[in-house]
């Protein structure tokens, strides 16, 4: 009886704990990309307290998990920052759950390139993965020079290729439709139909189409597949500086960028501090950290990036507008068109 | 005489009320309240949607996905799916309980571990596993070709076979369990005795040892079959995007199109299959045992 | 026992089950100590790096601890409510019992990000806001199934009348149940208790939606893992939660009898 009881006092005082923890000092919770928890927890996170006698809690998941979070706490965010990828940023602003920044507000926004700065300072842009063809380089030992060569017969069956859900895709249906029609990006992005057509040519190419991003990493580094279209660096080079025998090709029609977005939450508890954290995340030492660990392009330009890094100008921006109005309808024409 | 008759008729209809009132049923309360309040509700708000019609409340978002032969085959393909897992997991998980239910105290423990401990790998980090078996150059491969049986690497990864064994091998600790259980109940003589009575061991099987088993067996065709429709994650895991089901399409309107009415009206469809398959299944076992035909 | 063909056959296809089972967590076992930084079993080379790296890792522990908390209240709390539950729908006549019977699966019908969505939005209008609170809230519902069927399985072959018996003897109700249900229901609780301990354990889904940076569970911090870099730190993971299984299965057994409770 005694150790019923003690269970159930035991478990009371877990379902109370967070009232028990409650801290003294100002605290913000920032939302943001699960894959970046360590590097926030090691270095970022305890740099800003420091520096600021506050404490963070990042909450590490999806962009879509924070969307919902934002939407269902929109009368009483709990949530100071958040970082998400463009095109559900887009979908916040749109519904209002994120509030500008200005150069009066975030210190930081001086400093960095004027393309990182999103619908008039709306969001931030504090880093650009860079979109091309990852290779295991076992399997590829000459790397993949070009977008086009994929297409090529000495791929049947190599390549694992990301499902249209997953957001690189729009770039890869970019790619194809510019080599079937020769015009450059900019316009190629709107020629979907190109695009699609080209796509259906890469089938006998394609070992699998895949959903799940883990998947597709897992197969390139077994060398199952061959290479992938529309991996990124923050995945790639950092995997290969762990000693993965996989890189990303630097194709001569080009590279996308796809920017990782940070806001502040309208509502926000602790404005000034969550202003404070999104200088710190464009600072120096933080940029620095993204160069090195993710080797994505800083926005920052003061930031020493060591080579293979490209500017976020050196890449193409894609109209992430017209891909967020057309993912649901992209998705079904890939399933029907394309993987069918 | 018609005073008796309605009055008797009256009585009739008190007692079969006071049959039908049942103290018993009252323990049901808490559970029932607890999933009206922590499911039912949060989950009614949300697929709400799948009736909104331009403003309006309709069934239109259900006649127009139905109506389209792609979704009327990602329909068929789910439950296609959830038949043959349910299928091959049932099988597989009728022996391994049977064995189980036979085996001394020792090796009924080790089987018992087995069982549970792939169930506490994550459903990733298995699939990687199987990754490595698979592959081209992968063990199973290797195996295949060294003994001679195949000169070329067979293509086992992304097949229908493996995506169908693969679920049932990640479901089928909840076949084999609640089978065990049941069978465990049945006195270990009563298989012996039936034989003796002159019946083949298939018809012993038939007619005494499935029966009695059938709660569990039902139990667990419960359990994998609603599973397995509503798994996203693992059918994505085992073949890629190649293959489409109603769980696929109503996670990917929620985490991918942002379109919860999609999402609402996909689920909805999804539960009314599988809430009519398993009200089905649960009408046979919620018999009493003597009324039970396999 | 004389072996039957039916029965040799029984026999094979359990071997073959054991070993599509326990294949691919050999594998993992392997990984764990793999010499590569990918996930794959490296021959003749073996490295202990990845097991260093988990020890050194302060949240996995934090995050294995709170998820076997989450589980083991959500288990205890689904079995309170669940046993009477499978009693009422195994024995009583009332009307929509067989959809009660349904409508308790249904949690498992049901891609787990919808119910995760549809909690999120529901516990917050009810202003629950206590994340751990509302992990365990929709933990329960997750376990809930998975008791009240095993129960519900096991009572289907129990003789009630074995409480009249005992109460006739002398027994008060409650004794009764005691002695004479509880025992014959026990391998219910043994395989009903993992499933639904399990399914709190892993799940990723409901607990990726209502928990915070103070409740990361065990799944939400391996998916951080596996995002951030797949490599084999995810199988010493996988493997040291096989060794405390079998650790947590062989307690079980010793001291609470799981063998004689799970085997007559």
């Amino acid at each position: 009886m005694t150790t019923r009881r003690h269970f159930l006092i035991g478990s009371a005082a877990l379902l109370g704990a967070p009232a028990i923890v409650r801290a003294q000092t100002k605290e913000i919770v920032v939302g943001g990309p699960g894959g970046m928890a360590g590097l926030m927890r090691d270095e970022i996170v305890p740099a800003f307290e420091k520096r600021t006698g506050a404490k963070v809690l990042f909450e590490g998941s999806r962009s879509v998990v924070n969307l919902q979070k934002l939407q269902t706490s929109k009368d009483k965010p709990t949530m100071s920052v958040v970082m998400m990828d463009e095109d559900i940023m887009l979908r916040a602003g749109g519904e209002g759950l994120i509030a500008p920044v200005t150069p009066a507000g975030v210190k930081g926004l001086s400093k960095v390139v004027p393309v990182a700065i999103a619908k008039d300072g709306m969001w931030v842009r504090y880093k650009t993965p860079r979109v091309a063809v990852a290779f295991n380089s076992t399997r590829v030992p000459g790397g993949v020079p070009t977008w086009a060569e994929l297409w090529d017969a000495k791929y049947r069956g190599k390549l694992a290729v990301p499902h249209m859900s997953l957001t690189s895709t729009a770039n890869v249906l970019t790619i194809a439709s510019h080599l079937e029609t020769g015009k450059p990006f900019q316009e190629a992005q709107y020629d979907v139909d190109a695009g699609f057509k080209k796509l259906r040519a890469l089938k006998p190419n394609v070992m699998a189409f895949y959903n799940n991003g883990q998947q597709g990493q897992a197969l390139l580094e077994q060398g199952e597949a061959w290479a992938i279209p529309g991996e990124i660096t923050s995945y790639v080079l950092l995997r290969k500086g762990e000693g993965v025998k996989i890189d990303l090709a630097a194709p001569k029609e080009g590279s996308f960028g796809i920017p990782s977005c940070v806001a502040e939450v309208k509502g926000a508890p602790n404005p000034e501090l969550a202003r404070e954290f999104i200088t710190e995340l464009l600072e120096a030492p933080a940029q620095k950290l993204f160069a090195e660990r993710y080797f994505d392009s800083p926005a920052n330009p003061s930031t020493p990036v060591g080579p293979g890094i490209m500017s976020p100008s050196e890449m193409f921006n894609t109209d992430w507008e017209f891909v967020s109005k057309n993912r649901a309808a992209w998705i079904e024409r890939f399933d029907r068109e394309v993987v069918a | 005489m018609t005073a008796i008759a309605g009055n008797a008729g009256i009585m009739a209809k008190r007692a079969a009320a006071r049959r039908r009132f049942d103290p018993l049923a009252l323990l049901a309360i808490p559970a029932a309240a607890y999933f009206v309040v922590a499911l039912v509700f949060p989950l009614g708000r949300l697929l709400l949607d799948g009736f909104s019609v331009g403003g309006g409340v309709g069934i239109g978002n259900f006649t127009r996905y139905l109506a389209d032969p792609y979704n009327l085959g990602v329909v068929w393909n789910t439950l296609r799916y959830g038949a043959l897992v349910t299928l091959v997991a049932a099988i597989g998980g009728y022996a391994y309980a049977y064995t189980m239910a036979r085996s001394g105290p020792k090796m009924q423990m080790l089987l018992l571990i087995a069982i549970v401990l792939p169930m506490t790998t994550s459903v990733i980090v298995k699939a990687f596993g199987w990754l490595v078996l698979l592959r081209s150059n992968g063990l199973v491969n290797h195996l295949l070709m060294a003994s001679g049986i195949v000169r070329e690497p067979l293509p086992l990864l992304f097949s229908q076979p493996g995506l169908i064994v693969g679920t049932a091998s990640i479901l089928l600790p909840y076949m084999v369990l609640p089978i065990f259980g049941v069978l465990r109940q049945i006195h270990p003589d009563l298989l012996g005795a039936a034989a003796t009575l002159g019946g083949s061991p298939i018809y012993c099987f038939r007619k005494v040892i499935l029966p009695l088993s059938l709660p569990g067996l039902i139990a667990g065709i419960c359990f994998v079959f609603s599973m397995a429709v509503s798994a996203y994650v693992i059918p994505s895991l085992l073949t890629g995007a190649g293959f489409k089901t109603l769980s696929k399409v109503a996670a990917d309107s929620y985490l991918v199109i942002l379109n919860p009415v999609r999402g609402a009206t996909v689920s909805l469809i999804l539960l009314a299959i599988a809430f009519a398959a398993v009200f089905l299944a649960g009408r046979v076992v919620n018999r009493k045992p003597g009324q039970m035909r396999a | 026992m004389i072996k039957r063909p039916l029965e040799k056959l029984v026999f094979a296809t359990t071997g073959l089950v054991l070993a599509i089972q326990l294949a691919p967590i050999v594998v993992v076992v392997l990984v764990s100590v793999s010499a590569s930084p990918v996930f794959d079993v490296t021959v003749g080379e073996f490295s202990a790096r990845w097991w260093e790296r988990l020890w050194a890792n302060r949240t996995f522990w934090s995050a294995i601890t709170l998820s076997a908390q989450i589980a083991a209240v959500s288990t205890f709390l689904a079995i309170l409510l669940g046993t009477p539950a499978a009693i009422a729908i195994a024995r009583a006549e009332f009307p929509g019992r067989d959809a009660l019977a349904a409508l308790i699966l249904s949690p498992l019908m049901l891609p787990g990000i919808v119910l995760g969505i549809a909690m999120l939005q529901g516990f917050k209008a009810y202003g629950l806001t206590i994340p751990l609170a509302a992990i365990v809230a929709g933990h329960v519902v997750m376990t809930l199934p998975f008791i009240v069927r095993s129960i519900l399985a096991a009572l289907a072959l129990f003789d009630f009348t074995l409480i009249d018996a005992a109460r006739t003897l002398g027994c008060s109700f409650p004794r009764a149940i005691r002695k004479v249900m509880i025992p014959a229901l026990a391998p219910a609780y043994v395989s009903g208790g993992i499933f639904a301990f399990l399914a709190s354990f892993d799940n990723y889904p409901i607990s990726i939606f209502l928990a915070d940076a103070r409740t990361k569970t065990l799944p939400v911090q391996l998916l951080e893992f596996i995002e951030e870099s797949p490599n084999p730190m995810i199988a010493a993971v996988s493997t040291l939660l096989l060794v405390l299984t079998i650790l947590a299965l062989l307690a079980l057994e010793r001291f609470v009898g799981l063998r004689r409770a799970a085997a007559i």
